[in-house]
Parts: structure tokens; C-alpha cells; sequence
């Protein structure tokens, strides 16, 4: 893991809540309530934007990292068709010796700037020699 | 505000149709939620459903029985891997909610703050 990373903002962009994408997670969901939760657990959380934009920077080793924690702040739920601002920040790393912990927050924000949703989401790495022991 | 109790629910079982479905929805193609020879190799008997899909199955059950704007603040720890063909059960805990496996192990435990819990 890229301990230099700290405080680093990765990602920071517009995003269309597109409807085809919310369909498709909650046809993944499969319930009568699963619009509603597509609304809520977006697929573009800084897990979703995945390998480019987190895992990269941080230089995760995915057969060594798994994920500990993921929270969520809810202020409204996405509206289909809306752009909405999502910046991606590495808000803390711990090096454990035997384990790097990185703690990663996303924040979605509407086009005036009102807060939708905080994530955070918590990854473990597993240090080098502890993985090969 | 007030909430009707928390019931333990089971959602259905996760299968790899499903967790395809998702990884597509989001765009996460991590090979560990795909590929059962890098799973083994990285030491895993099986790939391992998305973190945040178990999240949502979590939150999409909290939903089914509170209603979509009860739900403020969900704070889960993942506490073991998810398997495809897992069935998550959903148990009411004092500070949340305990997620089980068919095997009753804890995969998951969730912190809640909803609507009117401020008030309490």
C-alpha cells in the first residue's frame, strides 16, 4: 500500500445518476424494495470506482486486500437523471506492521452543492512478509 | 418518528448470476469476486461476494421493514467473507444489527441511526 497517499484526493468529477446502471444493481438486489436501495448504495462508492481510481493510487495487492467496513451518511436518496459531484478522499492510513489499514471517504454532492451521501469505506492489506509467511 | 420493531429476515441465497450483476452495475471486475483459481490462490475456498453488495443487501432488508427515509447512518463491519450461494440473515442487535451465514456464522455487524433515534 502507497503510504504517501494520505490526504490525497483521488477522485474528483461529475457523475450522471444514470437509470440503465440503477436498473441494473437493482435487478442485482432482486426485491420489491430494491429501487429504493439502488437509490441509496450507488454504484459509483469509491469500491465501485474500484481499480482505477482507488486501489491504483493506493497500490492495493488484491490477493492480499480485502475490505473491512463500509459506512454510509445518508441525506437524500440520488435522483435518476441528476449530475451529482463525487470527490474521492484517502482519509486515513495506518501501518500495522503486519497490516496497512486506509480508510477511503466519498462524498456525493448535488449541483448546488447540498450534501446527498457520505461512504466510507475501510480496506486491509496485509504487509508483504506477513502474506508470504 | 417511530419504527416498527426490527424482525430477523433472511435474504435470498447470493448467486454468482446475481454477483455478476452487480459487478457490472458498478463496475467492479475485481477478479476475487470472479475468478475461483485467483480466490484459491489468494487463499479463499471460492470467490467472495462485493463488500459493499453484502452492505446492500443489508440495507435493502433495513429498508423492507423501516421504510427508505428511516435509514440516516449505517456503519457495517465485515467481519467475514461471503460466499455465492450464501443466504444473509438479518438479526435484530441492540446497537443494529448482526448479519449471519446459513452456517450462523457473523459475516457482518451494523451500527444504525435512524429517523427519531436522535429524539430517544
Amino acid at each position: 500500500m502507497n503510504l504517501d497517499m494520505l490526504g490525497r484526493v483521488v477522485v474528483d468529477t461529475d457523475l450522471v445518476v444514470d437509470r440503465a446502471r440503477i436498473e441494473q444493481l437493482a435487478k442485482a438486489i432482486g426485491t420489491p424494495t430494491a429501487m429504493d436501495t439502488a437509490l441509496r448504495a450507488p454504484f459509483f462508492g469509491p469500491t465501485a470506482a474500484g481499480q482505477d481510481s482507488v486501489v491504483g493510487p493506493l497500490q492495493m495487492d488484491l490477493s492480499r486486500a480485502l475490505q473491512g467496513g463500509q459506512s454510509y451518511e445518508w441525506h437524500r436518496p440520488f435522483r435518476i437523471g441528476e449530475t451529482v459531484r463525487l470527490t474521492v478522499t484517502i482519509e486515513d492510513i495506518l501501518d500495522k506492521t503486519t497490516l496497512h489499514l486506509a480508510t477511503v471517504l466519498a462524498e456525493f454532492r448535488g449541483a448546488d452543492g447540498e450534501l446527498i451521501q457520505r461512504q466510507r469505506t475501510a480496506f486491509i492489506e496485509r504487509a508483504l512478509q506477513e502474506a508470504r509467511t | 418518528m417511530t419504527h416498527p420493531p426490527l424482525q430477523e429476515a433472511t435474504s435470498a441465497p447470493i448467486t454468482r448470476e446475481r454477483v455478476a450483476d452487480y459487478g457490472d452495475a458498478v463496475g467492479d471486475h475485481n477478479p476475487v469476486h470472479f475468478d475461483v483459481a485467483f480466490a484459491q490462490a489468494a487463499g479463499l475456498p471460492d470467490t467472495v461476494v462485493h463488500g459493499p453488495f453484502t452492505a446492500t443487501i443489508v440495507i435493502d432488508q433495513l429498508i423492507a421493514q423501516l421504510g427508505a427515509e428511516a435509514l440516516l447512518n449505517l456503519d457495517l463491519r465485515l467481519r467475514g467473507p461471503v460466499f455465492p450461494g450464501d443466504a444473509l440473515t438479518m438479526r435484530p442487535a441492540e446497537y443494529g444489527v448482526d448479519v449471519i451465514n446459513q452456517s450462523g456464522a457473523v459475516v457482518a455487524t451494523g451500527v444504525t441511526i435512524l429517523s427519531g433515534d436522535e429524539d430517544a
